[in-house]
């Protein structure tokens, strides 16, 4: 769904037009589940805490302001749901993306067709779990603008709003954590690499 | 890819979604799942709407005005000789009570200084700014007993600063702590122009502390205020 028909179901909303919230709803759940998940790690808890940010919405959507654009207003309070839960589980320094269903997901770039062989879903396995584990490993504040910008395809201007700080400070939170990854993909490919001549 | 130090001005948005690019997406397939999750049965909590949250805003304000000028008409008016004419009480008041305003806009305004970054540099100046100004333009002399128009000072703020924690909760889903201590500032100020007008000790030292401390007072239980309840 387009953003203008959410900022305008928002609005609605705010307005006391329950109605609004099944497009609300629709629109928004599925991206913001996503966010968690990626925070999180879990989609149990990230389903979880996808309901306690709409809980949430609807608590404070008469402050919602006019004309606002819903989407990073709603991001913004995913993400004080999952720092409030981080918190109470002291998760967030310590392990916040290693939970359940953490290996590798096969979907990034799943190879398909014929070509498709073991050694390539081997080292789509092996990426993704380089990918996950530096996410893991790296500061929120550099996690969570890198997975806005990368990930859940957020502007610089709304990623900078739904962290609370400047552009420039979401471009350079996110590009070392690009940094990180790319030079753990750099090792891991050259490891890879490696392994492969040894074979050879 | 460039140096650290250069990203901010020679990236552009679209140069660094091209090099993010490159990072695959370990879980694209779980993020993106085909069945939405489902629906939650409707909230059973209260969800004020819009026009409920502005008569709450309302109610505040009414509420903060009027505590200030029955306090204010309580206390009383100076009326010794210090006080020279009408101006000579009115304008350091009208200066005060303007950059109250001012700072209790940054903490409540969107846009480039109303998102909280304004608030929180307004929430940090504003006592030490007062208290200068005290001492700079007041005569030196000994604090006197400053009890009194402390606990006055405190009186004048707090309940502004607890009917806008009330109307203000959860409105605001990032900052809520720097804009709570731009609002707890920002009240502290008003209080401060208005003991101003009752007080007539004219020692810099008192002023500045016993008329510029619950600036600080307020703009720490403000942050306090904004974290607890003004967290959307």
């Amino acid at each position: 769904m387009d953003e203008n028909p959410l900022d305008l179901a928002m609005d609605r909303y705010a307005r006391g037009d329950d109605r609004a919230f099944v497009p609300l709803y629709e629109g928004l759940a599925p991206r913001l589940r996503a966010f968690l998940l990626r925070l999180s790690g879990s989609e149990a808890l990230a389903d979880d805490l996808a309901q306690e940010t709409f809980v949430r919405m609807h608590r404070a959507r008469g402050t919602f302001e006019p004309a606002a654009p819903v989407v990073p207003w709603a991001y913004a309070i995913a993400r004080n749901v999952w720092l409030d839960h981080a918190r109470s589980a002291k998760l967030r320094r310590t392990a916040p993306l290693a939970t359940e269903g953490r290996e590798s997901d096969p979907g990034v770039d799943p190879p398909a067709g014929p070509e498709a062989d073991g050694e390539q879903a081997a080292i789509a396995r092996e990426t993704a779990a380089v990918v996950e584990r530096v996410l893991a490993s790296l500061p929120a504040a550099q996690r969570e603008a890198f997975v806005l910008l990368r990930y859940e395809g957020l502007s610089v201007e709304d990623a900078s709003a739904v962290l609370g700080t400047t552009r420039s400070a979401v471009k350079l939170r996110a590009f070392r954590a690009y940094e990180a990854l790319r030079a753990a993909l750099g090792r891991g490919k050259g490891s890879s690499d490696g392994r492969r001549d040894d074979a050879a | 890819m460039p140096p650290e130090a250069d990203v901010r001005s020679i990236a552009s948005d679209r140069e660094l979604e091209a090099m993010f690019a490159e990072v695959p997406d370990p879980l694209a397939a779980r993020a993106h799942r085909s069945t939405p999750p489902p629906m939650p049965p409707p909230p059973d909590v209260k969800g004020a709407t819009r026009a409920e949250v502005r008569r709450r805003r309302v109610l505040a304000l009414v509420v903060a005005l009027g505590w200030s000028v029955a306090l204010l008409a309580w206390i009383g008016v100076r009326t010794d000789a210090g006080a020279g004419s009408l101006a000579a009480l009115a304008v350091p008041a009208l200066v005060w009570c303007a950059l109250a305003a001012l700072t209790i806009g940054l903490a409540l305004g969107r846009g480039p200084l109303g998102d909280g970054r304004g608030a929180s540099l307004a929430a940090w100046l504003a006592a030490p700014l007062f208290a200068l100004v005290a001492l700079a333009s007041s005569a030196p002399g000994p604090l006197g007993p400053a009890s009194g128009c402390f606990s006055t000072t405190l009186a004048l703020a707090a309940v502004p600063l607890l009917v806008a924690t009330w109307a203000l909760g959860r409105a605001f889903p990032v900052r809520a702590a720097s804009r709570g201590a731009a609002l707890g500032a920002g009240t502290g100020l008003a209080a401060a122009a208005l003991i101003g007008l009752h007080c007539a000790g004219a020692s810099g030292a008192h002023v500045a502390l016993a008329h510029g401390l619950p600036i600080a007072i307020g703009a720490a239980v403000g942050a306090l205020a904004g974290r607890l309840f003004g967290r959307a």
